[in-house]
């Protein structure tokens, strides 16, 4: 990916995205679920992946 | 007669087909024990006595008039709550689904009863299959959780009140219970029983799983449902083996690759021990051993699994979840919810890294026939609001390969540990084949005190 993404940003778009669906007490109640899938994505994210390698849904 | 509750698959369609026992003995035989037991386990959300007695009593009639039957005829089961019987409520351990009445039967429902099984009723899941905990207990001590999300299945099979159960698998809903209540659980190659029918958790991770006490009833039943379905969009049209005979002609010993790295590290010390122990037997008996090193895609298997769970969980529940939020258990809840906010990008990079994980996967079989973990990292927690660790099943579910738990042992304080088989895609002959071997050599099986 063109630049790491750090799990502090990805954390903070997903939270963005918690509050417009949820509201604000509610984002905040899912942060520990949140900071969790953020630590999640950073880890696939900074993974590199062959150019060539499709998805394959149904194995 | 009394015993008849405590007969496996092979067993029960051996007499039933000599015409040595009767159907209705035997269901009548495993109701009476579910119906003494389940106040303790609750292994059950409805049990179909009536129609149970009714299709025993058809099964005894075809055998009297020598009509030609099937391979589980006679052979009482039950069904995780989440796969479709018409008719017959299918809850799925959900408050959103709790009057849900199927109008047709799941393709797994249907291939049962044609090879003539007799269903006994639907056992307890997890609530959507996922991790929320269920009521039901640990047949080796009701303080400690049996697993999930296939609960009522691994209970019941483990308690002796049904010879076969079936389960699935997203994570490890189907090998951590068998494991933590000491009996033997099969997740075959994903595609490889129909999942038409069934409430998905996530499309491309869910499996059928069966759950029994051997080797052998577990070819016998994988036999009966395996088979391509055009219903469903991911079954494998690859022809279906001879699981059956595989299981007879377990006389080789296996070449077994040890995983370790991960797994020792994230596995207790007794289990670690245990396990060493157990694989030190299996080359006593003439298994050859060695270690083998996990891809370097192992790395995002758990992180990447997790991603899809989330994204596909809440793809199917976003509808219902959005205007009955609050009828939904914390964990499948959280679950949703994180769903719904991980970018497509993300997700996509999550299934491009499992077909990386899957075409890595041959390589850590180039010089043995199976791999073998722990099943679990910790036998069956002294805790009932958790249903365990999924994390060493969830890799191979994310794959796609089949794989086996094996009773091994029971821990200090009395509660089952297992081996877990792992073999290449579509190599469920080799498995079983290996399985039933290490089950001869082991000889191992496990009864709960009750």
């Amino acid at each position: 990916m063109a630049g790491e993404r750090i799990t502090t940003d990805i954390f903070e778009t997903l939270a963005a995205q918690a509050r417009l669906l949820w509201g604000e007490a509610d984002a905040e109640r899912q942060r520990p679920a949140l900071s969790q899938t953020a630590e999640e994505i950073a880890m696939v994210a900074r993974t590199p992946v062959p150019a060539d390698l499709e998805p394959k849904f149904f194995a | 007669m009394t015993t008849l509750h405590t007969l496996g698959v092979a067993e029960v369609a051996a007499l039933v087909q000599r015409r040595e026992v009767s159907p209705v003995e035997v269901v009548t035989a495993c109701l009476t024990r579910l119906e003494a037991l389940e106040p303790t386990l609750q292994a059950w959300v409805s049990v179909d006595r009536h129609g149970a007695l009714a299709a025993a009593r058809r099964c005894e009639q075809a055998i009297q008039q020598g009509d030609r039957i099937g391979a589980l005829t006679g052979v009482p089961v039950g069904l995780k709550d989440i796969i479709y019987t018409a008719g017959l409520r299918t809850a799925a351990g959900s408050r959103v689904y709790a009057n849900f009445v199927p109008t047709y039967d799941a393709t797994v429902t249907v291939r049962l009863q044609q090879a003539g099984a007799i269903l006994l009723g639907k056992t307890v899941t997890t609530e959507f299959a996922t991790a929320d905990p269920s009521p039901t207990r640990n047949p080796w001590n009701t303080e400690h959780t049996p697993g999930g999300s296939s609960s009522g299945s691994a209970a019941a099979v483990a308690a002796r009140m049904i010879p076969a159960a079936l389960g699935s698998q997203t994570g490890g809903s189907t090998l951590r219970p068998a494991s933590y209540c000491g009996i033997v659980g099969l997740k075959p190659t994903y595609g490889r029983i129909s999942r038409y029918g069934v409430i998905p958790v996530s499309w491309c991770l869910d499996h059928v799983g069966i759950l029994v006490r051997s080797v052998q009833d577990a070819a016998l039943v994988l036999q009966a449902i395996a088979g391509h379905d055009l219903h469903d969009a991911s079954s494998l049209a690859q022809p279906v083996g001879n699981y059956s005979l595989a299981v007879q002609q377990a006389d080789t010993p296996p070449r077994l690759g040890v995983l370790r790295d991960f797994f020792r590290d994230h596995a207790d010390t007794e289990t670690q021990q245990h396990t060493a122990a157990t694989v030190e037997r299996l080359a006593r008996a003439g298994a050859r051993v060695q270690e083998v090193p996990l891809p370097p895609s192992y790395a995002t298997v758990l992180a990447a699994h997790r991603i899809l769970m989330k994204v596909e969980a809440a793809a199917f529940h976003a509808d219902m979840f959005m205007t009955q939020r609050e009828q939904y258990g914390p964990r499948l809840r959280e679950t949703i919810e994180m769903g719904l906010v991980i970018p497509a990008v993300d997700y996509l990079r999550a299934q491009r890294l499992r077909r990386l994980f899957q075409q890595e996967i041959p390589q850590m079989f180039h010089d043995v026939d199976i791999l073998v973990t722990p099943s679990t990292p910790t036998p069956a927690p002294h805790d009932l609001g958790t249903t365990g660790d999924a994390r060493f099943q969830s890799p191979w579910t994310h794959a796609g390969v089949p794989t086996i738990t094996l009773p091994t042992g029971l821990s200090q304080v009395g509660m089952p540990l297992g081996l877990q088989l792992i073999a290449p895609a579509l190599e469920e002959e080799r498995l079983l084949r290996a399985a039933r071997w290490c089950e001869a050599a082991l000889n191992v099986t496990l009864a709960p005190p009750l």
